[in-house]
């Protein structure tokens, strides 16, 4: 019997005789829309954005994209930069124009004595691990997924884990801007430094950034370990392991006293793998136990703490961009903060209890990484080692009222929101938690006076008069 | 939610069945992997946005999504209308992102990969 059947079979074997699935009410999707020859809606990964904008572009060079900036007929419309959609806050929704920079991608050049490259702003981070291995070069770091396009994620300081490592922001050595007359800015530490710090977090509402240069590294081979543990056993010992890995980072199960830990280090032993869990799979499973188990906390504790004390530690060596990132097919909506580090475990603690108290429908993992400082503007990395801690619910179901009860937990502790996720703050929120929040404005300002590059989630940041729809 | 609703035991060993069910093995033949490794469309613009969108996945089945040419993984799909299937395509469905990665792809050009990547491989079942 396969693993996950087993927990199937503990958790009907729990029920059998007694329950109905708590969330058998199951809301369909919402009607997306037309799909004929009209106008195509925009919805982001989750369903949480949407939009319907006028047109949708994908120049295939430069001058295309210089053309549409400078064409008169696009003077009236907000231009909003798209990526692969995966940001849950409102960057994207514009009923003006979409620019995709899927045609514009591959590594440009590079430069191997200091082994950096120059990549297309619409390369998916999916699309980099090979060609950079071909030219000995590999990325630092890599976020769990790998469907961003790289703009896109640059834009919002993604970032992976790893406590001696930044955000893939804190990497970027150069890049390029088209502003929103069309003059092309390569900027740098030494080029136009002002826009260069501002730029590389730049949330889409400089310009659009074209390529950018990222330092980047010899390719290197990763031992990554999962291993499931008691939580204070893991909180126990984190801030350590975290010090000791390469990166590393952890997941609580919630209800279930357990969670895994995941820690990569560098090896040069040969490519392997043990058997590994699927973690769509396991998200399913949680879902079910959640439906079925939610009425009775302890029986869900034990059942869950039961079978997962049952999972083996798994192994895998592999090429580094091949071992950091796995796919994530079943959908959610994420909030994330970024603390101080000595913050972390208290806020952590605190959420737990409340979640454990208050939301028996949670059933998806809380995600904990650590992040190494840089200096880019808007980073919520700036100038401070953070470690992030994420939560999740089912892109189906109601984020509200668990996002409402968590956030002021995560502020009061000194967090900074992922500028990709999920938050309520206002403009006079961000203002206080970034130093350079006002050079961050004077920038944007003088780059489009006019507001172009702002969709009303943007100007509401800035406190503008613009931001057209 | 109906947190502590009781159920008829017949209801309740019916869930206990289904939860533990096992789904079928409806994996692709070689030959259709190979189909879906090596094919595109014959129209060199629509093969430009297959290569750059559906590709990566789609031909070789990870997030999920189905093999191009695997005519068993389609046809339910197919089954829910092509309405349905671009729908899908616009909004994002399981690991694929809204619009399949092509921002700039209009519903007729969705349709057209749909047809393509659903139509069986010839050797499919062999």
């Amino acid at each position: 019997m396969e693993r996950r059947h087993f927990l199937q079979l503990l958790v009907s074997t729990a029920i059998a005789s007694h329950l109905s699935p708590a969330g058998a009410d199951e809301s369909p999707l919402p009607a997306p829309g037309e799909s004929s020859q009209s106008p195509l809606p925009w919805r982001n990964w989750s369903g949480s954005q949407k939009c319907l904008p006028s047109n949708r572009v994908a120049p295939a060079t430069i001058e295309e994209l210089r053309q549409l900036l400078q064409n008169p007929d696009n003077a009236g419309f907000t231009i909003r930069p798209v990526g692969s959609g995966h940001s849950f806050s409102a960057l994207v929704p514009t009923d003006g124009i979409l620019v995709s920079l899927a045609r514009m991608t591959g590594v440009l050049s590079h430069d191997d004595q200091q082994c950096q490259a120059r990549i297309a702003a619409g390369t998916l981070l999916g699309q980099v691990g090979r060609p950079l291995e071909a030219i000995n070069q590999a990325l630092f770091n890599m976020p769990d997924i790998d469907q961003q396009a790289l703009g896109g994620l640059l834009a919002t300081a993604t970032h992976g884990t790893g406590a001696g490592l930044m955000s893939l922001s804190g990497y970027v050595e150069a890049l390029t801007l088209m502003t929103a007359g069309g003059e092309l800015l390569e900027c740098s530490r030494h080029r136009h430094p002002e826009i260069f710090h501002a730029a590389r977090v730049g949330l889409g509402c400089l310009g659009i950034v074209t390529d950018v240069t990222l330092q980047n590294t010899r390719p290197y081979r990763l031992r990554k370990t999962t291993e499931w543990l008691p939580l204070e056993d893991i909180l126990d010992a984190a801030d350590a392991r975290a010090d000791q890995h390469r990166n590393y980072e952890f997941y609580y199960i919630p209800f279930s006293g357990m969670g895994f830990t995941s820690q990569h280090d560098l090896t040069d032993e040969p490519v392997s793998a043990t058997a590994q869990l699927d973690q769509n799979d396991g998200a399913r499973d949680l879902q079910r136990a959640r439906d079925y188990l939610a009425w009775s906390p302890r029986l869900r504790r034990l059942i869950l703490g039961g079978y997962i004390r049952t999972l083996d530690k798994e192994v895998k060596v592999a090429a580094s961009w091949q071992n950091y990132t796995s796919d994530r097919n079943v959908r959610f909506n994420e909030m994330e903060y970024h603390l101080p580090r000595e913050n972390w475990q208290a806020a952590f603690r605190e959420i737990v209890s409340v979640v454990e108290a208050q939301f028996p429908e949670v059933f998806f993992p809380f995600e904990v990484r650590f992040v190494k400082a840089d200096d880019a503007w808007l980073s919520p990395f700036y100038q401070r080692d953070s470690v992030s801690i994420a939560v999740h619910r089912f892109f189906e179901e109601d984020y509200q009222p668990l996002f409402a009860a968590l956030e002021p937990i995560l502020l009061r502790h000194g967090g900074r929101p992922h500028w990709g996720k999920l938050n309520t703050l206002k403009s006079g929120d961000f203002r206080a938690l970034y130093p350079r929040w006002q050079d961050f404005l004077d920038v944007r300002r003088s780059l489009d006076p006019g507001g172009r590059f702002l969709n009303p989630y943007l100007a509401g940041l800035f406190e503008t008069a613009g931001g057209r729809a | 939610m109906k947190l502590h609703q009781r159920l008829p035991g017949a209801v309740a060993a019916t869930i206990a069945i289904a939860l533990t069910a096992c789904n079928g093995d409806h994996s692709p033949s070689a030959a259709v992997q190979a189909h879906a490794a090596n094919s595109s469309p014959a129209s060199p613009e629509l093969a430009a946005v297959y290569q750059r969108s559906c590709q990566a996945c789609h031909a070789r089945g990870t997030s999920d999504a189905p093999l191009t040419g695997h005519g068993e993984a389609w046809q339910p799909r197919l089954d829910k209308g092509m309405n349905t299937l671009v729908d899908n395509v616009v909004s994002g469905m399981g690991g694929m992102p809204p619009y399949g990665l092509c921002m700039d792809c209009n519903a007729e050009q969705f349709r057209q990969l749909i047809r393509f990547m659903a139509t069986p491989a010839e050797a499919e079942g062999q």
